[in-house]
């Protein structure tokens, strides 16, 4: 992650626009998604100001994405006429939700080499394969993979691109809501604002925030992790005991 | 009612999962199967992963099967010699089965030794199962059935270790349900189940155990075979969601209390013939996935455990 944050900042320090001061603020509906017993998804508001320094047509990208996952992909192949898993590919690095909201349709935004640079899109997101000497670049020989992995996410609700607009209230203020599904990973989420003017990045911005389990359901999520054994051992006593509430009543019954 | 399951991770209807648990403790109670291998695609079906499936289906099955126990318990129809001998068989069997699980999947063939093992396992004994049965049933409505000897007599009886198994009304070699137990042991370890629809036909052919007695005895064995599946589960995996696992058991004890008054009810061959059929069934569902064309060629897991 600092690496990526210093090659943004790089990227800004270069990029040819960044003469112009634009100013750019931003933050968050929340900083921390609760999920409860009753969660059955959540929705979050990105909203900021853009103070223009000098002409030109300001757009306002929104990246949202989640923890970082390693993933293994299959595919299923027909041997002697039955369909198996087959072929397996390990993925490092591939984020658990990602999801852009943009003022235009990105084609039309047409700042290709930033979108390559801070995977802006979901063409441009980057999934790299696991191999022996850590993550990989992504190779050319298995763009099916990584198809798959976009088709299944999006089928999921966790990718979405672009998910919803980015809408200006007046000159300056802009917003964009973004919706978790219940599905959500638990982990740090990132937001990630950045400004585009005629096609050159001019401002960016980034906020974390949390989806974290709480009560009940953090209480159970913890023990299971933290205490295994216990757990097991727990979930087995709970299992005999109802079970013979249930007898006991049924025979009274 | 929604609720959010934090094992599984995801939001279900409340009334759907006790649906679930009904039908499938109804069928638990009815035939003495442990219900692994009905609830655990089930919860695949609904969005589970399918790691938290096995490992709370495993949970969901050892609470149903406590209770199924009881209640035969009363009616006396569980043979305890017996299911200790078969649930030390399967232990074993199931240690060796999980070695073998691992060199499978080595070998990159496990799904293909799982996937055609089931299917001929289920084809076979559900087809036994019913033409005997099936047949069984024909010949008393004809009333031409004459009356069969308790068991007939083999070289199987000619083993050491013979012992009393007064409920089965058997004197048999301890070895040969210990063998038994071992073998099921075996594959339920490889394809990820208890064991019971296999475990049933096998104490009623090979053993030659009245039906009545089969069930509860089956269901005794069912408890500590998914008693270790379930802590191991949750020991390895973290893949034990304890809530989703309590909603299906608040379906499933009542179900399993109503399947074993319908079992006590039915006729031993009558019981077979459904039995069979429920096995049949599954097998066909199992071979079309396996001979159809999937809709998706990919599927996504995570790598090192759950984060």
């Amino acid at each position: 992650m600092t690496r990526r944050a210093a090659l943004l900042f790089c990227a800004l320090l270069l990029a040819p626009a960044a003469a112009r001061a634009d100013s750019l603020m931003t933050d968050l509906s929340q900083r921390l998604i609760a999920i409860t017993s009753s969660f059955t998804g959540s929705s979050i508001l990105v909203f900021g100001a853009v103070v223009p320094d000098g002409p030109g047509k300001r757009d306002v990208v929104v990246v949202l994405r989640g923890p970082d996952q390693s993933i293994r992909v299959r595919k299923k192949e027909r041997v002697f006429g039955i369909w198996v898993n087959n072929e397996a590919l390990a993925f490092e690095g591939v984020p658990a939700f990602y999801a852009v909201a943009a003022t235009r349709p990105l084609a039309e935004i047409d700042a290709g080499a930033d979108f390559a640079r801070h995977q802006i899109g979901l063409d441009d997101l980057k999934l790299r394969e696991r191999s022996a000497n850590g993550a990989e670049e992504e190779k050319p020989e298995t763009p099916d993979f990584r198809a798959a992995i976009r088709r299944l996410k999006l089928g999921q609700g966790l990718y979405a691109s672009p998910m919803s607009p980015v809408t200006f209230v007046g000159p300056n203020l802009f917003r964009a809501e973004f919706q978790f599904p219940s599905n959500v990973p638990v982990g740090s989420y990132k937001a990630e604002i950045y400004l585009f003017s005629d096609g050159d990045l001019v401002g960016a911005n980034s906020s974390a925030l949390f989806v974290d389990k709480t009560g009940l359901e953090r209480w159970i999520y913890k023990s299971a992790m933290n205490y295994p054994a216990l757990y097991g051992l727990a979930a087995i006593a709970i299992a005999v005991g109802i079970g013979w509430t249930a007898a006991l009543v049924f025979r009274k019954a | 009612m929604q609720i959010y399951l934090p094992i599984a991770e995801l939001s279900v209807d409340v009334f759907l999962l006790l649906g679930l648990g009904g039908a499938v403790g109804f069928l638990s109670g009815l035939f003495g199967v442990g219900g692994g291998f009905l609830i655990t695609p089930l919860l695949i079906f609904i969005g589970v992963p399918a790691p938290v499936a096995v490992g709370t289906g495993a949970q969901q099955v050892v609470a149903t099967s406590v209770s199924g126990v009881i209640a035969h318990w009363r009616r006396g129809t569980v043979d305890v010699p017996m299911g200790l001998v078969l649930t030390a068989g399967g232990l074993i069997g199931s240690g060796l089965g999980s070695w073998a699980f691992a060199a499978l999947r080595k070998a990159g063939t496990v799904d293909v030794v799982v996937a055609i093992s089931y299917v001929i396992f289920l084809g076979t004994i559900g087809s036994l199962m019913f033409i005997e049965s099936a047949g069984a049933l024909w010949k008393q409505r004809r009333g031409t059935a004459r009356r069969r000897k308790l068991h007939q007599h083999s070289w199987l009886h000619g083993l050491p270790l013979k012992l009393r198994f007064r409920k089965s009304r058997l004197y048999i070699s301890a070895l040969v349900p210990m063998s038994v137990g071992f073998l099921i042991g075996i594959l339920s370890a490889i394809m990820g189940v208890g064991g019971g629809f296999i475990l049933v036909p096998a104490m009623i052919y090979i053993l030659g155990m009245p039906t009545q007695v089969v069930i509860g005895t089956s269901l005794f064995q069912v408890i500590f075979v998914t008693s270790s599946v379930t802590f191991l589960q949750a020991w390895a995996n973290q893949s034990v969601d304890i809530l989703l696992a309590m909603i299906l058991l608040v379906g499933s004890v009542v179900g399993a209390q109503f399947g074993t008054r319908v079992s006590v009810r039915l006729k031993g061959e009558q019981l077979r013939v459904l039995l069979s059929l429920l096995v049949l069934a599954v097998g066909i569902r199992l071979a079309a996935d396996l001979l159809a064309a999937p809709a998706e060629l990919y599927s996504l897991s995570l790598i090192g455990g759950r984060p």
